[in-house]
């Protein structure tokens, strides 16, 4: 099997494990739907008709969501791989390469540790820290043009806001 | 109405609604300019910022950033031959094959006042059919409202990708996700999960911000190699010959027109999808269907027309029934929303005052469009080479800086960077974005009529074919699923004939 194929063989899975994972959990809030939706039901004059109960409509919406997840899975799961899209145009392809699961998991890991360390550490040093380490992990080593964007662009925003939208973005502790 | 009018120029001639409109329009060039902003991404990255204007300014400010990136997007396509916006997908063919050859400043020329002429058709579109189609708007009620969001998730479902069962897959989990927070009507808590945060839903701008310009960033972070890229001569036409050019496919540009505000005005499709159609009808009317793919004039001209006369019809929709004409102006229409202005027929009759102004304002800021267009030929070259990993790191920085601003809640960076992982997720599965959002924006109207029509109907779904207007929409609806599913078919047949005869 070549490149190509093992790559759409991966994302077929992909879809089928997501399908399955977002039909079981719409399908298990659909049959549950009550313990999560508080209210009265407006049944009319004379009805018990519980098409007017708060949980009607979300409950519908749910079971679309797990009907068509299951369609998809089974789609995933029977269809033909879809064939690749260009990966890049002439004059772009000399600075785009493929997604890789190490770039992936660095992304994941730097959003995490930005989310963790915003309330502390504030806005401020966190971007600059951010975007010094995201130019670099990404394989950008012009310093002069990284250092300047680093050190101006989140004090800048931070003063834009302060004094322009009067937002406090998150302070630093220290 | 002479009153309105006079106020509405004198409002717009106020040096900070000027400002604003410059700024939108040359902000929203420079976005759409850069592979992998749009205008989605700018409108959703700064219209926190315009929650702390007034409302002339701020939706001033986002009306013309919509339509500077709009035409952004045509010049990456010209110049790189890489789209900066779906809207501008159909330009790539004939406008970088004009670079090619070494006539890039013909190409943008065109591009520039083929954008002007249909942005002023889209405008002339908005002002002329606003106020008959909100008379009609006040006789809909909640059958008909419920089947156009019907309507209008189906074809953005069918139109926003390859397969209609992922567009649906994706707009069903955008409705999902806007049943979080509280009972439309009757006020009460569900799915917060015990979460305080949500008993007031999550918010529009917190997930736009996340599925489109996060995840842009991620992707083109990692993406991105180190590598160089060589900036393309453009020398600027004369304009006498540019205007020669453009008299010339006068048809091209009519019919294009109508074609961006026809498909403007038809809630939940855009720009992205009229780009194409005008591509493909002015191939199929040209004389020289050959030249197209080579550089023809009328492959630059017919897609910047229509999808710049789509912008200002879009607004028809949004404004007068609430229901978002694309996904732009859907997140256009939280920013009214956050400025007290609840869409709907009764909105411009209202706020006559301020709409007079925003017209106005639109008619202006298609003048500086042509303007900044002109200059952008000039610059775009040097936009488009910014490197990748300083601008996308930046971006990611206002992407948190804008959201925290909404509500100066972490819980909504945290909403947005989710978003932003799923909305990556989502598009290296090929499951596209646009359905989910405009459902999440349009799951309360949808919930709302429905519910409201089933209390008035007793819990019977007769008005949707007792009302011949719901009726009407429910067919088109129904036509539109039974195409798709045509043409799903036609294709396995095609695909298992072909397998056949090969084996």
């Amino acid at each position: 099997m070549t490149d190509s194929g093992r790559h759409s063989q991966r994302l077929r899975l992909a879809m089928a494990a997501t399908s399955a994972v977002i039909c079981a959990g719409a399908a298990w809030l659909a049959l549950n739907i009550d313990s999560f939706v508080r209210g009265w039901a407006f049944a009319m004059p004379g009805t018990t008709d519980s098409s007017l109960a708060p949980a009607t409509f979300p409950r519908l919406v749910l079971c679309l969501v797990a009907l068509l997840a299951a369609a998809n899975l089974v789609s995933a799961l029977l269809r033909a791989p879809e064939p690749e899209e260009a990966a890049a145009t002439p004059d772009s392809a000399g600075q785009t390469g493929p997604v890789t699961l190490p770039r992936v998991l660095l992304l994941c890991a730097a959003s995490l540790a930005y989310l963790a360390l915003l309330p502390v550490a504030g806005f401020i040093l966190t971007s600059i820290a951010a975007i010094v380490l995201g130019g670099i992990a990404t394989g950008y080593r012009t310093w002069v043009p990284l250092l300047c964007v680093a050190l101006l662009l989140p004090p800048a925003t931070w003063y834009a806001f302060r004094y322009g939208m009067k937002v406090i973005l998150p302070q630093s502790d220290f | 109405m002479t009153d309105a009018l006079l106020t509405a120029l004198t409002n717009v001639a106020a040096p900070t609604v000027l400002l604003a409109l410059m700024l939108g329009v040359v902000v929203g060039v420079i976005i759409g300019a850069l592979p992998g902003l749009s205008a989605t991404m700018g409108m959703a990255i700064f219209s926190p910022a315009t929650f702390f204007l007034p409302p002339v300014e701020g939706i001033s400010f986002l009306l013309a950033l919509y339509k500077g990136g709009t035409f952004g997007g045509s010049l990456s396509a010209i110049l790189i031959g890489t789209p900066g916006t779906a809207s501008n997908a159909a330009t790539v063919a004939d406008g970088y094959a004009m670079t090619r050859a070494g006539q890039a400043g013909r190409a943008l020329g065109l591009a520039v006042w083929g954008s002007v002429v249909g942005d002023g058709i889209g405008i002339l579109a908005l002002v002329l059919c606003a106020p008959l189609v909100a008379e009609f708007a006040l006789q809909v009620g909640n059958a008909e409202k419920f089947a156009i969001t019907v309507m209008s998730l189906t074809l953005v479902a069918y139109v926003s990708g390859a397969s209609l069962m992922k567009g649906l897959f994706a707009a069903s989990i955008g409705l999902a996700l806007s049943l979080v927070g509280t009972d439309p009507i009757g006020g009460s808590p569900r799915l917060t999960f015990g979460i305080r945060e949500l008993s007031a839903g999550i918010g529009v701008i917190p997930l736009a911000i996340g599925l489109f310009g996060l995840a842009e960033v991620l992707d083109q972070l990692a993406r991105w190699r180190p590598g160089r890229m060589e900036p393309p001569t453009v020398e600027v036409p004369l304009l006498r010959d540019i205007l020669h050019r453009l008299w010339q496919v006068k048809r091209t540009i009519a019919r294009s027109s109508l074609i961006g505000a026809t498909i403007g005005a038809l809630p939940g499709i855009g720009s992205e999808t009229s780009n194409w159609v005008a591509y493909a009808l002015a191939r199929r009317a040209s004389k020289t269907p050959e030249a197209f793919g080579k550089g023809a004039d009328e492959g630059v001209v017919a897609p910047e027309v229509a999808c710049n006369a789509t912008c200002g019809a879009a607004l028809i929709p949004t404004l007068i029934f609430g229901i978002p004409g694309d996904i732009v102006t859907s997140i256009l229409m939280g920013a009214l929303i956050a400025q007290g202005l609840q869409p709907g027929p009764t909105l411009i009759t209202d706020n006559t005052g301020l709409f007079y102004t925003l017209y106005a304002g639109l008619f202006v800021s298609m003048v500086m469009l042509a303007f900044v267009g002109l200059a952008a030929m000039r610059f775009a070259s040097r936009i488009i080479l910014i490197p990748r990993p300083l601008l996308f790191t930046a971006v990611a920085v206002l992407c948190v800086a804008g959201t925290y601003a909404i509500n100066a809640r972490l819980f909504d960076v945290g909403v947005m960077v989710l978003a932003g992982f799923a909305g990556w997720g989502m598009r290296a599965l090929r499951i596209p974005v646009a359905p989910l959002v405009l459902a999440f924006v349009l799951g309360g109207i949808l919930e709302d009529s429905f519910r409201r029509m089933l209390i008035q109907s007793r819990g019977s779904l007769s008005p949707l074919w007792d009302r011949p207007i719901a009726l009407g929409v429910c067919l088109v609806t129904l036509a539109v699923i039974a195409f798709a599913l045509k043409g799903t078919l036609t294709d396995r047949f095609r695909n298992r004939t072909a397998e056949t005869s090969t084996e």
